[in-house]
């Protein structure tokens, strides 16, 4: 008697759980708040402003298209952003700020530093974190609610020498960067890469982020015997490099990060100055011969008046993966960080993305080639394994 | 001490233990614990600046000093209770470095070799990868422990903080009131006249910076053990500037003065945030307006409210 009502018990507690499985497998985004609350930080003001304004340009458009749309299962996005500034102090500041509205999910911007103060905050706040910060350490944190939407620099590292060496044949580079966290950062990762195509630089160089003159650097890179320059830095930074070369006659195959074919970069500089030059990096949408990505890149730059980059269109697939997400799994957090982490053959602007285990999704990436004043799209090259 | 005097005291200590009780919001606390830092650091840079009258553009670099102690001390494993006293002797060989050179010369030789120094500081963080973490920074930076015991959470923190900022505004008012106080202003004033009274200046302005680097260091050490993250563009020029500022507004000398510019100014700009990026723009014509209206401070204000309100 007692080990039949045993039974049945069990038998109940397990239609129990099944239904209560049932009804977790039923979440959608028709559960969802009224407003679903998206948070983003990232640099508006300060000397970072014209990076950190293409994350909020790309989430910003996407979200404003996806509410013009109906939402997600008639739910508008309400997107907050907050300024970080410069300093990781105030980029803490802000996240702190976000976090207390109590957001879905957050975003923040491309700077690294920002990402690594902002992070032990959000694992706190258990609420899924995208970011397009380069530093290849930020997913190497540990962080289970942490994703990557962008290339790194370690990929950079990696396939920017095997293309120089392997494809451009050039076997005496030097290298130039930007003295902070991203460029010192590739410089490392490129010298090791190099090393393992037993190349050694002629020269290896670094200019201060507030640097206008890299003259002596460049010189002594030429006087080393050097048959190509590879280069990273931010676009403002680039163009003085450029322009510099062009001036001291320095004629090298440059090659580096997609700086060298940005908008803002090549405004600045005569067709001479930019022809020839590579990069390998985020895809850029108006190199794109689709003529859906031409107009939507034309789209954001008359909203904003800045030409879209890569980590515009990398914001923007950001949210349209997350909106994705939220109609298939609803407005739980754990259920979007697990779906963000098991993201395969999600279709983008340009790319597709695929989770790895440390939760970078781009493993894509793209070279380009200035014709004259116009980057030119010259192929796609794959971070190895995928 | 009058009435006058300990019942603005009393009433901003009350205020201070109460604020927890008002919001639990930890955006609000942790701004407040970064505010009460800088304070601290203003305090410091007060001794060589408002009282002895040199311009340092260091200090920001002596905050950097003491947090990255911290961090690489504690991350290699030494206990906590160490880190207050290693950034302490760090601070000081640096500015005893620094000051016996620089501060036998008069006019503003300090302001140009701070600046040196500072960027000498940057660029060390920054190239030292290995150790400092580079431009990356230190991250899980082990939290305040005295033998098993520390604060946890953001409130237990301001506590902490509160009780370090009121132990660092008596020490310094204890100072201004002793003789040494006395040498500073003296040496502010005139220094041949004070070299004259029988003032060992240079012995005063080194004193001054060194305790002004003291104060610095162990805010420093604070703020990598409760911020637990540590990066060069915490401690740039851009946040020497922004000290030096913060002296400037609450009141050159004047105890209150240093707390009510740092914490006004770092509240001010995050009060501001919803100007988007125009919060720039009212930000420094506030600073301009205190400049030009009260060029004593902040401070300065609460001594002019009695002699505007004799005039009406």
């Amino acid at each position: 008697m007692l080990q039949g009502f045993s039974r049945t018990m069990k038998t109940g507690a397990a239609l129990l759980c099944l239904i209560g499985f049932t009804n977790t497998a039923k979440a959608d985004a028709a559960a969802c708040p009224a407003t679903i609350p998206f948070g983003l930080t990232t640099p508006l003001t300060g000397n970072l402003a014209l990076l950190g304004t293409q994350a909020r340009n790309g989430a910003e458009f996407a979200v404003d298209e996806i509410n013009a749309a109906g939402g997600i299962a008639g739910k508008k996005i309400a997107l907050t952003t907050e300024d970080t500034g410069a300093s990781s102090t105030d980029a803490l500041n802000a996240m702190n700020r976000i976090i207390e509205s109590k957001p879905l999910v957050i975003m923040s911007s491309m700077i690294s530093p920002h990402v690594f103060a902002q992070t032990e905050s959000v694992n706190k706040s258990e609420t899924p974190f995208i970011v397009g910060a380069t530093n290849a350490k930020v997913t190497a944190q540990g962080s289970k609610w942490l994703f990557r939407t962008h290339a790194h620099d370690g990929q950079l590292a990696d396939l920017i020498p095997e293309y120089l060496v392997k494809s451009l044949k050039k076997t005496k580079p030097g290298i130039l960067v930007v003295a902070d966290d991203y460029g010192l950062g590739a410089s490392k990762g490129i010298q090791a890469a190099l090393a393992k195509l037993n190349v050694t630089p002629v020269a290896t160089a670094s200019y201060a982020p507030s640097d206008k003159d890299m003259s002596a650097q460049l010189l002594e890179i030429k006087d080393k015997g050097a048959d190509s320059l590879i280069l990273f830095g931010r676009p403002s930074d680039i163009t003085l490099v450029l322009k510099q070369m062009g001036d001291l006659g320095i004629k090298l195959t440059t090659i580096g990060n997609t700086s060298i074919v940005a908008q803002t970069t090549l405004n600045n500089l005569s067709a001479a100055e930019a022809d020839g030059n590579y990069a390998i990096g985020g895809m850029i949408p108006q190199t794109s011969t689709d003529p859906k990505i031409l107009d939507w890149a034309k789209r954001v730059q008359d909203k904003y008046k800045v030409p879209a980059d890569n980590f515009t269109v990398s914001y923007y697939d950001s949210v349209f993966m997350l909106k994705s997400i939220i109609e298939k799994v609803g407005c739980d957090k754990p259920a979007i960080r697990d779906a963000l982490a098991a993201t395969k053959d999600f279709k983008g602007m340009l790319i597709s993305y695929q989770a790895d285990a440390n939760g970078d999704l781009t493993h894509t990436l793209g070279i380009y080639r200035n014709k004259g004043k116009t980057p030119e799209f010259t192929g796609p090259i794959k971070e190895s394994g995928f | 001490m009058t009435v006058k005097h300990w019942f603005p005291l009393a009433l901003g200590a009350v205020v201070a233990l109460l604020i927890p009780a008002v919001t639990h919001d930890n955006y609000v606390i942790q701004l407040l614990n970064i505010a009460i830092l800088n304070a601290i650091v203003v305090l410091g840079l007060n001794f060589a600046t408002g009282w002895v009258g040199q311009i340092n553009f260091g200090q920001a670099a002596f905050y950097g000093l003491g947090a990255y102690t911290t961090g690489i001390a504690t991350k290699a494993g030494l206990p906590w209770i160490t880190t207050p006293f290693l950034s302490v002797v760090i601070v000081m060989g640096a500015s005893l470095v620094l000051g016996l050179p620089t501060l036998r010369l008069r006019t503003y030789y300090l302001a140009m070799t701070t600046i040196g120094f500072g960027e000498i500081v940057r660029l060390i963080i920054v190239h030292w990868e290995p150790v400092t973490g580079g431009t990356s920074g230190l991250r899980a930076i082990p939290g305040i422990n005295v033998f098993g015991i520390g604060p946890q959470g953001q409130i237990q923190h301001y506590y902490l903080l509160i009780v370090v900022l009121g132990l660092a505004a008596s020490i310094a008012a204890r100072i201004r009131q002793s003789s040494l106080g006395r040498a500073m202003i003296a040496t502010k004033d005139s220094e041949i006249a004070a070299e004259q009274s029988g003032v060992d200046t240079t012995r005063t302005k080194l004193i001054a910076f060194t305790i002004g680097a003291v104060y610095a260091g162990l805010a420093g050490c604070l703020y990598a053990s409760s911020i637990r993250f540590i990066s060069p563009d915490s401690f740039s020029g851009t946040q020497a500037i922004l000290l030096m500022t913060m002296l400037i507004v609450g009141g050159m000398g004047s105890i209150p003065g240093c707390i009510i510019g740092a914490v006004g100014l770092t509240i001010l700009p995050e009060a501001l945030r919803f100007l988007g990026q125009w919060y720039l723009v009212l930000y420094g014509l506030g600073v301009i307006a205190v400049i030009v209206l009260a060029p004593g401070g902040l401070a300065s204000l609460a001594s002019r409210l009695p002699r505007w309100a004799g005039a009406r």
